[in-house]
């Protein structure tokens, strides 16, 4: 959004360009420190705010606290809590980042991480793992890893190579993608019926396993891939006045796309790995900021990684906690609580607007 | 300014260009006339380096072929025929994408890109709209926007596609009496594809007539607007009115096309 300052009477006027503005700055900090302390503190066992105030503490290199502790709480923040609530913030930033690095590379709001074939290359890879890879849980991450990547790439090629080769083009080839590896899909569960539940449960997304294997596992490609997709806040701005457009001003809409979308998938991709098929958040989270704090990438990009990562962890927490000592798998808790809310940001957004 | 040889752009097997040449002068201002699929965008498209052309094109002595995206888009901008009008985008960061050829691929706006941004607002009238969503704006003052980021480009060639032909007449004016304001004061070259006849001859200093994406006719809108040129490419009838102070207007009569 740019600030207009109101000139003095002849002296023209000082434009100050799109950029995050501070006040959104500290809500999206905010929200994302409110979210991360409550995630932590939140759960079956009771721990001292004080106690692992110390303990986070102690983390940092050099600093050394007693947290007071018992070695049972010790466990329960640092190996359950702890990596839970950094998962699910970093796969709710990536999906929310990646969903408005879609959006903005096809110009389209319904683009979710998942448009061009993400989910249903990884299910299909999870699925084959699960029914062939004999006992092994490690090769499932692997496996919906390499899944995804390769929908992703077909669907690219397969857009590419025909005569449009626009951006609607890239999303038809991302739906015969989708449609063709989630029909081989049914058909292997089909075959081995007796690994039905476990798909279901992998596909409905979960972050109850949640290790730090898991988060040294998806951490790189956050970063890069959020990294990259930062780099293009400007561009995606330019993208948003079309193509030829774009052109006409300098600026290849085709290579920003593919850089955009080549970031995107892989952060996808690995979110997926580690926590399945997470829906919602992808759209959900950039169009709240989007509604609030305006259309420009340079703000949508940053509020997405933040927020996102706030939603996720709240919404983990919903999971984890409404029927415990049961849990209700996170992509259900993301539709269920994220629709809503949503709903309610649309309306608003329109009684402001009117 | 402009210089372009024997060009030829083609859409599959259909030849939308078909062997086009024809130069424009620095300052000139050359409107583009010619029925529906003459090929009058295409020929701005071209210019604009849009269109995988046959041929030569030149611009400022350079042959486009060898300029950079970048490049070219500082030499010419264009204001294309219905552009994409992102509704929530305000007009200060639309016309601000007007500054991208000279912004480091991942680089922000300079302070003095958005110093020239709002010398164009200011100079078009708009810079009290700076703030506001292009969607909430009239399309006359659209246009007014469009022109802006073109102009942000600091290009010394416009090309501008039939930019007025969905505005009521005032607002038509008010956008050509602006570009030929800044032709004459910043020695601008225009290139315009338009539709009314009357218009063209009243902003061109020489008219180029299209059909079927050759050049069938190129001189003063004196020599160009006739009665049997109008005839035969745009199958209409027309009377020629020449007014004492030497306009001419076209105006359509009845009675059927011959």
């Amino acid at each position: 959004m740019s600030a207009v300052a109101v000139p003095d009477a002849g002296a023209g006027l000082t434009l100050s360009r799109a950029r995050l503005r501070p006040h959104w700055w500290l809500a999206g900090l905010g929200a994302l420190a409110g979210a991360f302390v409550l995630g932590i503190m939140v759960g079956p066992v009771a721990l001292a705010p004080g106690a692992v105030l110390r303990a986070l503490l102690d983390l940092i290199p050099g600093v050394h606290l007693a947290s007071g502790l018992s070695p049972t709480e010790s466990a329960i923040l640092m190996q359950i809590r702890l990596p839970r609530v950094v998962l699910g913030g970093l796969v709710g930033a990536m999906l929310s980042i990646s969903g408005a690095a879609y959006q903005g590379a096809f110009r389209n709001p319904l683009a979710d991480p998942y448009l061009l074939g993400a989910a249903a290359g990884a299910g299909l890879g999870a699925t084959l793992a699960i029914a062939y890879g004999g006992a092994s849980q490690s090769l499932i991450p692997v496996a919906a890893f390499a899944g995804a990547l390769a929908a992703v790439a077909v669907a690219y090629a397969v857009g590419r190579s025909s005569a449009g080769r626009n951006a609607t083009t890239l999303i038809l080839a991302g739906v015969a993608i989708a449609s063709f590896l989630t029909a081989i899909q049914t058909f292997v569960q089909q075959r081995e019926s007796d690994t039905l539940r476990q798909v279901y449960t992998w596909i409905l997304g979960r972050l109850s396993t949640a290790g730090w294997s898991d988060v040294l596992l998806v951490l790189p490609y956050v970063v890069v891939s959020s990294a990259a997709i930062l780099l293009h806040r400007r561009l995606l701005d330019v993208l948003s006045v079309g193509d030829e457009e774009a052109e006409s001003l300098g600026v290849s809409a085709r290579r920003v796309r593919l850089a955009v979308v080549m970031a995107a998938s892989l952060g996808t991709a690995a979110a997926v790995a580690v926590s399945g098929l997470i829906g919602f958040v992808g759209i959900i989270v950039p169009h709240t900021v989007r509604l609030l704090a305006g259309m420009s990438y340079r703000s949508i990009l940053p509020l997405s990684l933040a927020g996102g990562a706030a939603f996720m962890i709240l919404a983990d927490l919903l999971g984890r906690t409404v029927v415990a000592p049961a849990e209700i798998p996170i992509g259900v808790v993301t539709a269920f609580f994220g629709a809503p809310f949503f709903a309610l940001a649309l309306r608003t957004s329109r009684r402001m607007l009117s | 300014m402009i210089g372009l040889r024997d060009v030829r752009v083609s859409y599959g097997d259909r030849a939308a260009l078909d062997g086009v040449t024809l130069g424009v002068a620095d300052g000139e201002w050359l409107g583009v006339i010619g029925p529906n699929g003459a090929g009058k965008t295409t020929l701005l498209r071209a210019i604009a380096g849009l269109a995988i052309a046959e041929g030569t094109i030149a611009i400022g002595g350079k042959p486009a072929a060898r300029l950079r995206r970048r490049e070219h888009a500082r030499l010419v901008a264009l204001v294309p025929q219905r552009p994409l009008v992102p509704a929530g985008m305000t007009v200060a960061d639309y016309v601000l994408t007007g500054r991208s050829p000279y912004i480091g691929l991942f680089d922000m706006e300079s302070r003095s890109d958005l110093a020239i941004v709002a010398g164009i607002l200011d100079r078009l009238g708009i810079a009290a709209f700076a703030g506001r969503a292009l969607g909430s704006m009239s399309g006359g003052e659209q246009q007014r926007v469009i022109l802006a980021r073109a102009l942000a480009q600091q290009a010394p060639v416009l090309l501008l596609d039939e930019g007025t032909s969905a505005l009521d007449v005032g607002s038509q004016q008010e956008v050509l009496e602006l570009v030929d304001g800044l032709r004459r004061s910043d020695g601008l070259t225009v290139v315009s594809a338009m539709h009314d006849l009357t218009l063209a001859g009243l902003y061109a200093d020489r008219l180029a007539l299209l059909a079927g994406g050759v050049v069938v006719a190129n001189g003063s809108p004196h020599e160009i607007l006739t009665e049997q040129l109008v005839r035969a490419h745009y199958r209409a009838d027309v009377r020629i009115h020449r007014a004492p102070d030497g306009t001419v207007a076209v105006l359509p009569q009845r009675g059927g096309t011959t």
